[in-house]
């Protein structure tokens, strides 16, 4: 570190001596010299008037101050001192002469009446005066920005030096750079400590940084702080690790680590299995090699959060593959465990994908092969693998007699079930070293012979081995099997309480489907109640549809066979309601399932949301829960759906025979609803109408359903002559006698008296109804005529209200005519009485004849 | 319900297809008892087994009226790793990657500690005098 204080040359930048002149350049060593420090400095005078005035030089005790033009006056020094200064010259200026020339530019003295000219003369006179007051002339210029005049004479060098310390002071870090790219590269010593003061600047500027590498390196053989600063700024540098321990060193300091120095703590303290407080975000801070090192050593178990994408994905995929795609895998490099994955999953076009190049690919591929064809390439597999690939080969094809398991494949579990079918048949055998050695494999060359025990009917010895095999093994799957072949060996010896206790063990230790089949058929032996919790649960376990449906027909079988009599129990309710949740290819189960609820679970149907596969099925599921809707309630509209429900079913192109029986089931509802009395509240005239619509009813039924359900209407609701045309129920009840006037020749002779009969009857029972509605308003309206007659008023305008009425009168009575005649119509070809008709015919004429007499009354 | 286990009479295991039912079959009728009574009801068992399967659901594993041998497919497998099911494959990452890493980051640390306390001196050192 450079002694500012020292004297080296400014002039070409040696370095310091104790000579008084530069050894390389001649120059004196003189540093920069202020001068006097009253010169310069601008004071208020106070005499008749207030004046400035501005020291410029000194003689004895005087101080001689320029007050007003160019003639200078004595003031002593003591009473100077006490003067009341005026600040002319900024902080940096120090020098006599540059505080003479900072006061001619500057703007709180602008009123002086001092000589510009005299004072520049002072200055100038000041500046030149030895080489120190040159020195310090030039750095006060520089620092108020004017022209360096030739008198000072300094050399280029100097004059940069002095530029880039003013600029680096002022915080100008470019340009001071740029003064120090100036001169000469080793010497000039002192920039290291100007650069040292910078450091911050220099650190947050990677520009900075790079300029000043150059302008450091001369210095780092003898000055450590240049060092240091080469070895912080350049990242290039390889000698950080040994310089930032001398520097430190050297300096003293006890400084809490950073987050590198924490990192690479962490790393390696992981590495030693040492738990870490590290936050995880530092570990962000550690290479990809490193992270992955901390996570085969199992310190690292997550993705640190931060980590940049790339390192997160490798990250990802050292921690969770499984989670990764196939892409993202072979983009991190992990093609060997891509290649994996495709070899556990079968897939054998994604490994034909993968690079030839990767001998973990070509062993997956060969792998796959043998365990796909029995074909084995030993060339690409690994030789490890190899081996053991071999070996168990030799042990897992058809042979006759007795193998030996080698050592190696009684080693490796993932072997074992390449054996299962022979040491089924009994055909491998486990040498006591072996066994002694892999007593796992022991325990599972065990249970595999328990089949051939079971196959010559040794139960009592099945029952044993399998619940000792049970109690030892460690796999869950050996156990659980153990239990379900001791169980069957217990059922064979007619102790089924036993084996369903055993195939309960296996269960709760192993939920699979096959368990909860073994434990319904014993189950069944004792009840068929006792069964059908097991078959729900084979339902709940099962990974097929079939099974799932075999379950729920085999409870249902069970059912119908044992408890059909008896209200549904609870648990096949809840296999039917499962069944019904998931999609089911079997129409008439999913029928039979639909009817079972509708008889057994109807709001439960109601609200239900069935599964439904297919046209049939989603038609059919409508109408079962259009009948639930029916049985809860009865109404115009739950009845107006069923029939549209069954009218879609009836325009499949093949209708199934219960759809047949439903018609039926309906047209007795509807018929019961039509000859309710009173009369039901609900309309069947839309449901019958759907029927009608879809051709569910034959030619005679929506004949005489039509004509019911329109008479029920028309002789049950009040007719409205505002009305003019006729309502619904008029047109249906004309469409069906115009549907059996248009084809009764279909009819065979007995349908065809009885339907002639039957709407001979209807027609005639709504003509009655009508007319006498008619007459009715007839004699009411006689009634008021005469009462308008008498209350007219005398006016034409006030008797307006009265025609009115009239007209009102007249207009409904036409209607009323009008829709008699309507029903005489109807009558003809019909067999209604003859009164009936003439009645009718009758109130028609009397009402024609009355009505232009009414006529000429209303204006 | 029927005691008997077709599957057990063949030797083959539960959901054995047909094809593998008849091979099974063809075998063990080879193999009959020299007894020639026992041969017959062996016969006859063999024969029972063939057409039960054969009358079973399309799907063996839709079939709920016999006892499965074994319950479960995956009986015959455990737990564990090995040649035909490895274990994850790590990403080469060798040993010069890792001291490279490692060096990178001993570099940033002393760099990093380097620079702290150059930021120190730096706050407490004055420009040289010009």
């Amino acid at each position: 570190m450079a002694d500012d204080r020292a004297r080296w040359c400014r002039s070409c930048g040696s370095d310091p001596t104790a000579n008084q002149v530069c050894s390389v350049c001649g120059t004196p060593l003189d540093p920069p010299d202020d001068g006097p420090e009253r010169i310069g400095r601008v004071v208020v005078r106070k005499r008749l008037i207030t004046r400035l005035a501005i020291a410029v030089g000194e003689r004895n005790d005087d101080v001689l101050v320029l007050e007003h033009g160019d003639a200078t006056a004595a003031v002593p020094a003591e009473q100077f001192d006490r003067l009341p200064s005026v600040e002319s010259a900024p902080a940096g200026v120090r020098s006599a002469a540059g505080r003479l020339w900072a006061a001619l530019g500057c703007a709180a003295v602008a009123k002086a009446r001092w000589s510009p000219e005299a004072v520049a003369a002072a200055a100038l006179r000041l500046a030149t005066a030895t080489l120190g007051a040159r020195r310090a002339a030039a750095i006060d210029l520089i620092a108020l920005g004017r022209p360096l005049p030739a008198e000072l004479d300094l050399s280029d060098t100097e004059i940069a030096w002095y530029r880039a310390h003013t600029a680096a002071v002022a915080g100008d870090v470019p340009a001071a750079l740029k003064q120090l790219g100036v001169l000469p590269p080793a010497r000039y010593a002192a920039r290291v400590g100007l650069l040292l003061s910078r450091f911050p600047d220099l650190e947050r500027d990677p520009a900075c940084a790079a300029s000043a590498i150059p302008l450091l390196t001369p210095f780092v053989s003898r000055s450590l702080d240049a060092l240091a600063l080469v070895a912080a700024l350049d990242p290039a540098a390889t000698d950080v690790v040994e310089v930032a321990a001398r520097y430190s060193e050297a300096a003293g300091l006890a400084l809490a680590d950073g987050p590198y120095a924490r990192a690479l703590a962490a790393y390696l303290e992981g590495l030693a299995g040492v738990p870490s407080a590290v936050p995880a975000q530092i570990l962000s801070l550690l290479p990809v090699p490193l992270l992955d090192r901390l996570i085969t050593a199992g310190a690292l178990t997550e993705v640190p959060p931060g980590l940049p994408a790339a390192a997160a994905t490798h990250v990802r995929c050292r921690l969770a593959p499984e989670q990764v795609d196939d892409e993202t895998l072979i983009g991190a490099g992990f093609t060997a465990e891509a290649a994996r994955r495709a070899y556990l999953a079968g897939d054998t076009a994604k490994l034909a994908g993968l690079s030839d190049g990767d001998e973990a690919v070509r062993h997956y591929r060969a792998l796959r092969e043998y365990v796909d064809t029995g074909r084995l390439r030993e060339e690409d597999l690994r030789p490890d693998a190899r081996a053991v690939v071999r070996l168990t080969d030799a042990v897992a094809i058809d042979f006759a007699g007795r193998r030996s398991v080698p050592e190696p494949v009684a080693a490796d579990p993932t072997t074992w079930p390449r054996l299962w079918r022979n040491a089924m048949l009994g055909k491998v055998t486990a040498a006591a070293d072996v066994r002694q050695r892999h007593p796992q494999f022991g325990l599972w060359l065990d249970l595999c012979l328990l089949y051939p025990t079971l196959q010559t009917g040794r139960w009592a010895e099945a029952a044993e081995t399998g619940q000792t095999v049970a109690r030892d093994a460690d796999d869950p799957r050996t156990r659980a099997e153990a239990l379900n072949l001791a169980a069957y060996a217990h059922w064979q010896l007619g102790r089924g309480e036993e084996a369903l206790q055993l195939l309960d063990r296996a269960l709760a230790i192993r939920p699979v489907a096959g368990l909860a089949v073994n434990a319904a058929l014993i189950a069944e032996e004792s009840s068929y109640l006792a069964a059908l919790p097991y078959l729900a649960r084979t339902m709940q376990l099962a990974r097929d549809d079939d099974l799932r449906r075999s379950a729920v027909q085999r409870a249902l079988d069970l059912w119908q066979a044992y408890g059909r009599l008896m209200e549904l129990p609870a648990t096949l309710g809840a296999m039917i309601r499962a069944t019904l949740a998931v999609p089911c290819d079997d129409d008439a189960l999913h029928r039979w399932l639909l009817l079972l609820a509708l008889q057994h679970d109807r709001s439960w149907l109601l609200r239900a949301a069935v599964t439904s596969s297919g046209q049939v099925q989603a038609l059919t599921a409508r109408y079962y829960r259009a009948r639930a809707a029916l049985e809860e309630e009865r109404s115009t509209t739950t009845l107006t759906e069923i029939a549209t429900a069954l009218g879609a079913l009836w325009t499949l192109p093949a209708r199934s025979d219960w759809a047949d029986a439903e018609r039926d089931w309906l047209a007795a509802t509807i018929d019961e609803i039509l000859a309710e009395e009173p009369a039901a509240s609900l309309d069947a005239l839309p449901a019958v109408k759907e029927l009608i619509r879809h051709e569910v009813l034959d030619l005679s039924s929506r004949i005489r359903f039509g004509a019911r359900a329109a008479v029920r209407i028309i002789t049950q609701t009040e007719w409205s002559p505002a009305q003019r045309s006729p309502s619904v129920a008029e047109n249906a009840l004309v469409t069906a006698v115009a549907t059996y006037r248009r084809r009764r020749g279909e009819l065979n002779p007995a349908e065809l008296r009885a339907i002639d009969e039957f709407l001979g009857d209807r027609v005639e029972e709504a003509a009655v109804a009508v007319g006498n509605a008619a007459i009715k308003f007839f004699n009411g309206m006689v009634k008021r005529w005469r009462e308008l007659q008498r209350s007219a008023a005398m006016t034409w305008q006030e008797n307006q209200p009265n025609m009115a009425e009239r007209r009102g009168l007249v207009t409904t009575l036409r209607a009323h005519v009008e829709r008699c005649e309507r029903y005489l119509r109807l009558t003809r070809e019909l067999p209604v009485r003859a009164e009936v008709v003439r009645w009718l015919t009758s109130f028609v004429e009397e009402c024609r004849r009355q009505l232009p007499f009414m006529l000429r009354h209303v204006v | 319900m029927e005691s008997r286990n077709p599957y057990l009479i063949l030797g083959i295991p539960f959901g054995t297809g047909r094809a593998e039912a008849n091979k099974a079959f063809a075998r063990r009728m080879k193999s009959l008892p020299a007894d020639a009574a026992e041969a017959q009801a062996r016969r006859v068992d063999l024969t029972w087994a063939l057409q039960r399967i054969d009358q079973g659901p399309r799907q063996p594993d839709a079939e709920v009226t016999l006892y499965r041998l074994p319950a479960d497919p995956e009986a015959g497998s455990v737990d564990g790793s090995g040649v035909f099911a490895p274990p994850g494959e790590p990403c080469p990452m060798g040993d010069a990657a890792v001291v490279d890493a490692l060096n990178q980051v001993r570099i940033a640390a002393a760099r990093e500690r380097l620079r702290q306390v150059l930021r120190y001196r730096s706050a407490r050192t004055a420009p040289p005098t010009p």
